[in-house]
């Protein structure tokens, strides 16, 4: 893909990512690659409503160098990471979205998937071992937690999903986020007994269980 | 600004949290600060009619128990006047903050841009037994340093600097609940560690919010 078509995607892209609800305002990052050695980030800091193309950035894969007086998004060191290990991928996203942020956020360090979105995104989905946002700590944390998946939780933090197209990366996002939601409510059920849960009476075990706290 | 462009600016703020589901329309309570001045919806502009505006100023709030603005918009006064910070004050019922208002407690850190952009925890105030002075004391109190509140049995109070960043701000609280709610079903949640989460809220506050 030449350099602007890439910008044209990401940018349009973040746009989507917004109207998806998988982040808030600046949260969150996207890219794809434009060749062997660069890739168009999202800059850091900018909320997805007011970029055009001209803000995206053209980061190098292998050193992260880049031109300009704007930052590219603090995780760029996570996309880059992606692009070296796995060639097949073209498009990197990383949400802050509900469901697998709750589970990013639990003990449970492994979300084994079945059927459909085992198909799409992996078997087992891990989480990543929480780091400071833009770390080095994070790159080596996440990577390692990816794996052969097409995601990975980041403990306290959200997801990293990923595809051969951004079709395919924002269809990895909206699986896992439903795969996120199921996980719970099949935990839930274990622990209260309920054979048909759902997010009302899981509220309502709270309630019973921990008001007052 | 002049009235109807601030009229237009409450209107389409309001708008868009209604739209969002931030909140539902029949428990909107929207105020903006605008210069020393507090806007606010008096009531739905649908029952209004008029969308009409109503002012209170801050610098002249004092709560005598018989003003007629009533006691939601008394405290987003005081909260204006303690908190130059924030500029826009919305109240949010999304469903996991309403399990955390009948829950009581504080929210923890679970989730690191809610140690950014809300606090590094979030309190949920018992304050219906207690005069209003008292009350709104109390709310104060517990929103320092943080940009949200939830009060007990009823909303959370979500603040920010323009009605983006107030949104936001409740969009994150909601996750936030929702992470502390269903952690329980996970075995428990794992906590960001304290100094880590004061070192996330103060870089946020003194780098992002400062970019557009």
């Amino acid at each position: 893909m030449d350099i602007p078509g890439a910008k044209e995607l990401v940018c349009r892209s973040g746009l989507r990512l917004q109207e998806q609800g998988l982040v808030a305002r600046t949260w969150g990052n996207i890219s794809c690659r434009a060749d062997e050695n660069r890739f168009v980030i999202t800059p850091s800091g900018i909320t997805y409503s007011r970029l055009t193309p001209d803000d995206m950035m053209v980061v190098n894969i292998h050193d992260l160098a880049f031109a300009g007086n704007t930052k590219p998004s603090s995780e760029s060191g996570v996309h880059a990471g992606i692009y070296q290990s796995r060639p097949e991928i073209t498009a990197v996203i990383h949400t802050h979205q509900a469901a697998a942020s709750s589970v990013s956020a639990g003990r449970e360090r492994v979300v084994p998937l079945k059927g459909e979105a085992a198909a799409i995104i992996g078997h087992n989905i891990n989480i990543a071992g929480y780091a400071l946002p833009g770390t080095r700590k994070l790159i080596r944390s996440a990577l390692n937690a990816l794996g052969n998946n097409y995601a990975v939780l980041l403990g306290n933090h959200g997801a990293i999903c990923i595809g051969t197209d951004m079709d395919h990366a924002f269809k990895v996002a909206m699986t896992l986020e439903t795969a996120c939601q199921e996980f719970v409510l099949e935990r839930f059920s274990r622990i209260s007994g309920i054979r048909h849960p759902d997010l009302t009476s899981l509220h309502e075990w709270y309630l019973n269980t921990y008001s007052g706290r | 600004m002049d009235q109807s462009t601030i009229r237009e600016h409450l209107l389409t703020g309001s708008k868009k949290l209604t739209d969002t589901g931030i909140v539902s329309a029949r428990s909107l309570s929207v105020s903006f600060r605008h210069k020393d001045k507090m806007f606010f919806v008096p009531v739905t502009p649908e029952q209004d009619g008029s969308g009409a505006i109503g002012v209170m100023d801050i610098a002249r709030f004092s709560y005598d128990g018989n003003d007629p603005a009533g006691f939601e918009n008394q405290l987003h006064c005081a909260i204006f006047k303690h908190r130059r910070d924030l500029n826009v004050l919305i109240h949010s019922d999304q469903v996991n903050i309403l399990t955390s208002c009948r829950a009581g407690g504080t929210i923890p850190p679970l989730l690191d841009d809610f140690a950014q952009l809300v606090g590094v925890s979030v309190n949920v105030v018992d304050d219906q037994s207690l005069p209003g002075d008292k009350a709104i004391s109390k709310i104060l109190h517990a929103l320092k340093r943080r940009n949200a509140v939830l009060l007990s049995n009823r909303f959370a109070i979500c603040g920010g600097k323009d009605f983006d960043d107030a949104l936001a701000t409740a969009q994150v609280l909601e996750k936030g609940c929702k992470a502390d709610i269903e952690t329980k079903c996970l075995g428990g949640a794992v906590r960001i560690n304290k100094i880590e989460a004061y070192l996330m809220r103060w870089v946020y506050l003194f780098k992002y919010s400062k970019l557009k």
